[in-house]
Formats: C-alpha cells, sequence, structure tokens
C-alpha cells in the first residue's frame, strides 16, 4: 500500500517553500544599540505534497515547527512566505469567499479536545454551527445530520444532548473528528490527536480515523511525535528538525532504511514495548538548539554524532536519494548500507 | 530476593469525597518495593497510580481525600501513622520524588544551584562553600554540561531535559534509599526521555537505591524496570517480573493494553483496542472492575471480584482465569522455550 505511487496526478495538497517567521520584540535598550531583529524561525522552508487518500505523516520533537506547519496550511497562522496549493489553486488569504471554501476543504483535529470544544455547547450545537455555517444542509435536516455524524464517528443520538464536561476523553475526541467531517473535508489536518488519551482508548481512535479514511477518501496530515502511531496509520513521513525536513520517505523504507542520522536517533530513542529491545545508551546526547539562532550549514551538526567541517559551512539541500526517498544530509551515501538503527 | 521489602504497602484503600459520593482512587493495593529494584506502577489516567505513589510521601491532601484502610511500612516505620515531624525528617532524605513537570516543582526565583545546596544544606549541614561543590559535584553526576555556568541559572533558562536534570540532583542530593519518580519522561522529547532513562538506570546502579517508577507508558517499563504491577480501577492487577509480564500476561487488562499499543517494530499488526472506557469510580462495577470491558469474561467475574493468584513464582494476576486460559497476545515475538 505504501508503495503506490501518484502516477504524476495533481496532488490534493501542496506546499511549496513554506516559511513562518515570529517576529520577536526587541526592547528599546535592544533597538538602541542596533542590535539586529530577531525571529523564532519556527518553519524555514518546507516543502511537501498529500494526495487523495493519503496519509503524510509530520514528525518531530516539540519545537521543530510540525504544528506550524499544520496550522499553516490552514492559513490558521499567515504563513512569512511559501505557497499552500490545494487542488491546483493558490489562494488570497484576504479573499473572503476563496479562503471560506479553502476552510471547508481542509479541516483540523487538536490534540486536546477540552480546549477545542466550547464547554457551554452541546454536542448538537457545535456539530450544527459547523454544518450552518457552510450551509451544508436545511435548518429542518440538521438534527438528522447530526444524528449520521454522531453514527459515524462511533456515538449516536443519544450523545448529542450533552456537554463536553459529560463526556470521556475518548468521545470529546470523536466529537472533534466529527466537527470536522461535517463539511466534507479533502483533507483533515490531525495535529496530535491521540497523544492525549490513554493507550487502550488511543486505538480506538486510529481504528476510527483508518475507516474513515477508507470510506471517504479522506487525506490526513498527521502530525505526531509518535513513531509507533506514525509508523501504523501513515503512507509517507517527513522528518523535521528546527523548521526544516531533513528526511522525507514511504512509511516502511523510513523506517527499515533510515538514512538521516536524526532519523535514526529519533527511531532508536522511542521505546518500545519489548524488554528484549533494551538500549545500551541513548543514541543522542543534548537538546536541540534555540530555533531563534539555529546553527550554520546542517542544523543537526550540533547534536550528530558524524558531523564534519562541511556540516559547519553548507547547508545540505533535501535531494532525492533514491525513487521518492529525500534526505538532507551530506553523507546520506555512507548510512545506505548500515541500514536499521544506529 | 529473600532481604526484607524496602516497602511494604499493605491493604491500602483511598477515597476522595464529592458532593455526591465517594470516589475510591486506591482500592485496596498491596505492593512490596524490594532493595535495589527498580519497580514500574503502571496504569492508565484514573488509575490510582499516581494517589498510591504519593500517598507513600503523604503528599496527598486530607481532605478531600480521606484514608480508608491500610498500612504503609517503611523498615519498621509505618508511614501512615508517624508524626508530621517525623515524616517531613523522611521526606527528600530517605525518600525522594521527582514529578512529571519539574516547573512546579522547582523554585522559579532561585537559580538551579541555589536550589540543590538548598536542600544539601538542610538534609546534611554543609555551609555555603562545602554545598556548592558538593551541588557541582551532583551535576556532573547527572550529566548536566558546564556545571559552573548552570548553578547561577534560573529554571526558566535551562531546557527540559536539564530542569528534569537538576530535579533529579536535588532528589539525590540526600542519597535516599527509595526514589519515586512520577512519570519523570512524560513530558519529553523521545532523545530527551531515552538521555534521562538511561541516567535513572546508572543512578539506580551507583547508588544501589529502589526506583518506583510511576507511567502510563509500557515503553518506558520495558526500558528500565525490573518487576512491574499494572494497576486497573485503584487495584493492582498483576504483578510480574519483567519479562513475564510481557511475554505472559495473565490479566486480560495487560494483555490488552500491549496489544493496544502501535509497536514501531512489528509493523504488520494493527493495534486492537481495548473497548469500552475505565469505570466511573464513584461507582465501580460489581465483580471484577475490569469485567465490563474484558473479552474474556464469565458469569462468576460479574458477581466475584477475584482475588491475586500466583501462576508463577513472583508472577499473580487477579483474574479469576489467570493460569486457567489461553489469552491471546498479539505482539508476541519470544519463542516460550526460555525464560
Amino acid at each position: 500500500m505504501t508503495h503506490s505511487r501518484e502516477n504524476g496526478r495533481r496532488p490534493l495538497l501542496e506546499v511549496r517553500q513554506l516559511v513562518k517567521h515570529f517576529p520577536v520584540r526587541r526592547s528599546l535598550g535592544d533597538a538602541l544599540r542596533r542590535q539586529p531583529h530577531l525571529a523564532v524561525r519556527a518553519v524555514d522552508g518546507v516543502s511537501f505534497a498529500v494526495a487523495k487518500g493519503r496519509t503524510l505523516a509530520l514528525v518531530g520533537e516539540s519545537g521543530c515547527g510540525k504544528t506550524t506547519t499544520g496550522r499553516c496550511v490552514l492559513f490558521l497562522q499567515e504563513p512569512t512566505s511559501g505557497d499552500i496549493i490545494v487542488n491546483g489553486q493558490r489562494v488570497d488569504p484576504h479573499d473572503e469567499a476563496a479562503m471560506r471554501l479553502r476552510r471547508k476543504q481542509l479541516q483540523i483535529v487538536f490534540q486536546d479536545p477540552n480546549s477545542s470544544l466550547n464547554p457551554r455547547m452541546t454536542v448538537s450545537q457545535t456539530l450544527g454551527e459547523a454544518l450552518a455555517f457552510h450551509k451544508m444542509v436545511d435548518v429542518s435536516n440538521r438534527n438528522q445530520a447530526v444524528n449520521e455524524l454522531l453514527e459515524t464517528v462511533g456515538l449516536s443520538g443519544r450523545h448529542a444532548g450533552r456537554y463536553p464536561n459529560e463526556l470521556s476523553g475518548g468521545q470529546r475526541q470523536r466529537i472533534g473528528i466529527a466537527r470536522a467531517l461535517a463539511v466534507n473535508p479533502e483533507l483533515v489536518v490531525l495535529d496530535e490527536p491521540v497523544s492525549a488519551l490513554d493507550v487502550s482508548v488511543q486505538a480506538q481512535i486510529l481504528q476510527l480515523l483508518e475507516r474513515l479514511r477508507d470510506e471517504r477518501g479522506l487525506a490526513y496530515l498527521f502530525i505526531s511525535h509518535d513513531l509507533g502511531v506514525v509508523r501504523h496509520i501513515s503512507n509517507d513521513v517527513a522528518v523535521m528538525y528546527l523548521g526544516v525536513i531533513v528526511e522525507r520517505a514511504p512509511t516502511g523504507t523510513l523506517y527499515e532504511r533510515p538514512l538521516h542520522p536524526y532519523t535514526r536517533a529519533l527511531l532508536a530513542a522511542a521505546p518500545v514495548a519489548n524488554p528484549r529491545l533494551r538500549r545500551e545508551r541513548p543514541p543522542i546526547f543534548g537538546d536541540p538548539p534555540s530555533p531563534l539562532s539555529p546553527p550554520s550549514g546542517c542544523r543537526f551538526r550540533t547534536r550528530c554524532p558524524f558531523a564534519a567541517g562541511r556540516c559547519a559551512q553548507e547547508t545540505p539541500v533535501l535531494r532525492e536519494f533514491e525513487p521518492r526517498h529525500w534526505v538532507a544530509c551530506h553523507f546520506a551515501e555512507n548510512f545506505r548500507s548500515s541500514a536499521g538503527t544506529t | 530476593m529473600i532481604a526484607p521489602p524496602l516497602l511494604e504497602i499493605e491493604d491500602l484503600r483511598i477515597s476522595f469525597g464529592t458532593r455526591t459520593s465517594d470516589v475510591r482512587a486506591v482500592d485496596g493495593v498491596n505492593l512490596e518495593i524490594r532493595p535495589g529494584e527498580v519497580l514500574g506502577l503502571v496504569g492508565e489516567s484514573g488509575s490510582g497510580k499516581s494517589v498510591t505513589a504519593r500517598s507513600i510521601m503523604r503528599l496527598v491532601p486530607m481532605p478531600p481525600g480521606k484514608l480508608v484502610s491500610g498500612r504503609i511500612l517503611f523498615h519498621d516505620l509505618d508511614l501512615t501513622s508517624l508524626p508530621e515531624r517525623e515524616m517531613e525528617d523522611l521526606r527528600g532524605s530517605r525518600i525522594s520524588m521527582i514529578f512529571q513537570d519539574p516547573m512546579t516543582f522547582l523554585n522559579p526565583l532561585l537559580t538551579a544551584g541555589e536550589q540543590v545546596s538548598e536542600a544539601i544544606r538542610h538534609h546534611q549541614g554543609l555551609d555555603r562553600a562545602a554545598a556548592r561543590e558538593e551541588v557541582l559535584r551532583l551535576f556532573r553526576e547527572v550529566g548536566i554540561p558546564s556545571p559552573e555556568l548552570r548553578y547561577g541559572a534560573y529554571p526558566h533558562q535551562l531546557s527540559g531535559g536539564l530542569r528534569q536534570r537538576v530535579m533529579i540532583a536535588i532528589a539525590l542530593s540526600s542519597r535516599p534509599e527509595l526514589l519515586i519518580a512520577d512519570e519523570p519522561t512524560t513530558a519529553l522529547d523521545v532523545t530527551i526521555q531515552a538521555q534521562i532513562l538511561a541516567l535513572l538506570r546508572d543512578l539506580q546502579h551507583d547508588y544501589g537505591m529502589s526506583i518506583l517508577l510511576i507511567t502510563h507508558d509500557l515503553g518506558v517499563v520495558a526500558e528500565i524496570c525490573d518487576r512491574v504491577a499494572v494497576m486497573y480501577a485503584g487495584r493492582i492487577v498483576e504483578q510480574a517480573p519483567i519479562n513475564a509480564l510481557f511475554d505472559d500476561p495473565e490479566h486480560p487488562y495487560t494483555l490488552g493494553l500491549m496489544n493496544a499499543i502501535p509497536r514501531p517494530d512489528l509493523p504488520d499488526i494493527a493495534p486492537q483496542p481495548i473497548e469500552g472506557s475505565p469505570p466511573d469510580m464513584a461507582h465501580p462495577p460489581l465483580g471484577c472492575p475490569f469485567h465490563p470491558r474484558c473479552p474474556y469474561r464469565e458469569p462468576i467475574c460479574f458477581e466475584d471480584v477475584p482475588r491475586m493468584r500466583e501462576v508463577a513464582p513472583g508472577h499473580a494476576a487477579a483474574c479469576h482465569f489467570a493460569g486457567r486460559k489461553a489469552f491471546q497476545l498479539i505482539t508476541s515475538t519470544h519463542t516460550p522455550a526460555v525464560s
């Protein structure tokens, strides 16, 4: 499944050279001393594409820019530069009508259903609002539409009158998913959709997401730090580090033949529920540097066990090392044979 | 194994009063921590694992909490009835604790070095200069790079991983016999988590202390624990040496948890959810608390609360069918011959 090709079809979503910088306010003193303007370079030139019915996972640790990327795709945050293209079309974020359509095509499910659902609205009000805003159904059919949505996500009409605090964490996340589906989107950004849930419930939600994808031909941009979940749900994976994609490949390839030293470290660091696979030592040391002033050249070089002089001077470009397997490392060739974890 | 336990919890029951009912957070827990072992206490949210751990340090606020019954024996002291004065001497010296979020534990107005120094001067009576030397030694020991520089850093200037190391340094400063670690790596990224787990394992070895590790993550358990206790609905439902638990879980809940984790090492196995959700502890089900979700339930499970049954040395499960039914572990990778 992970090897089916796109056959040159136009991707549903295409992101080109996305950049999002958050300027940091200078103090008056800094301004008088002519200190330069600083910016958190949260996303610094990210490109990828997602085809209809496919799932691309963005993985990385906190601060790598994966969530900001997801928000920029939906214009919940306005990109500093770069293009977000859906079905071949760019939109002007100031064009209200175009943005309305865009918001129907692309929806989002957040990590924490407690903060993304209005505690003063019942389930049927929350879902009804989404249906009404995008004029999905007549007022007379709204209740029926709400019930159908609830059934789609494994709940029933008896949940319609409840408030979020009367639901369990898993049920709340199902409402979050139902709200996203209310407008029949083509792509859903899933921002850590199961991270706040207990494992037993997490698997329920993953099953639901897979079923919905298959039934409705949905595409997902799946943002996660959990490599176990990602391996299970995604077709392709892009690994981010300090605002850039360092490796991108079909899921099986990425897990079996990772090339970038960061990907290899990330895979080796994830604890596996098997006491016979204990590690001797942690794969890498130290913390990620600040995105205010990322290292010159390769951003991973300060933690990379294989860093050489060239890594400080030259920024490695994301190149297609083998078909559909992209990597941004000067020395990727060296890691080809020694596949697996470090 | 013959050595007497360092800490023994006997029939601990703690409830929290709400306006309408009593919530039984801990409902009859029996647990031993042996000298020099890393014991994992695993469970999902609301299972009572944190309340159990905190009750050892007597950090459960009462009220609203209420000790219904039970004893916690540390050597020959019963921690549930120890005078507060003596408990204070014990806390942070012979028993230390680290938490999920160091930011709520560290004082934002004191530098990292001052906080550790304060703990050392309090417990060991060293003077300022000697305490400073000891702090720097501890910082090196817990892997804080450039310790002199970090001594003067405030918590907000440190990364999450470094803050966790500072908290570990404080906990270790008194050379405790027992370290309680409550979800110590849950808020950290995986590469940092791996570093902190390796550190805890090394320190446990060097100091010869026992660690009680509270976690929801069976991956973390597999990484550093010697023995595991699984909690569900306020009770311990299974206890076993680490390999036995992962090879042959004898409680359907443990089994369900293992089948539910997406395994990066086993890509062809889809995670299997446990149907339903954990019970409302204000109105727990009759009989086995897991029976409403259990695929193996039989009529007896609706009525009788199962007792812990030993199925192998050191391996016990609270299930009527432990050792008598073949539970199916989909993630099993081992060949049963060895062990």
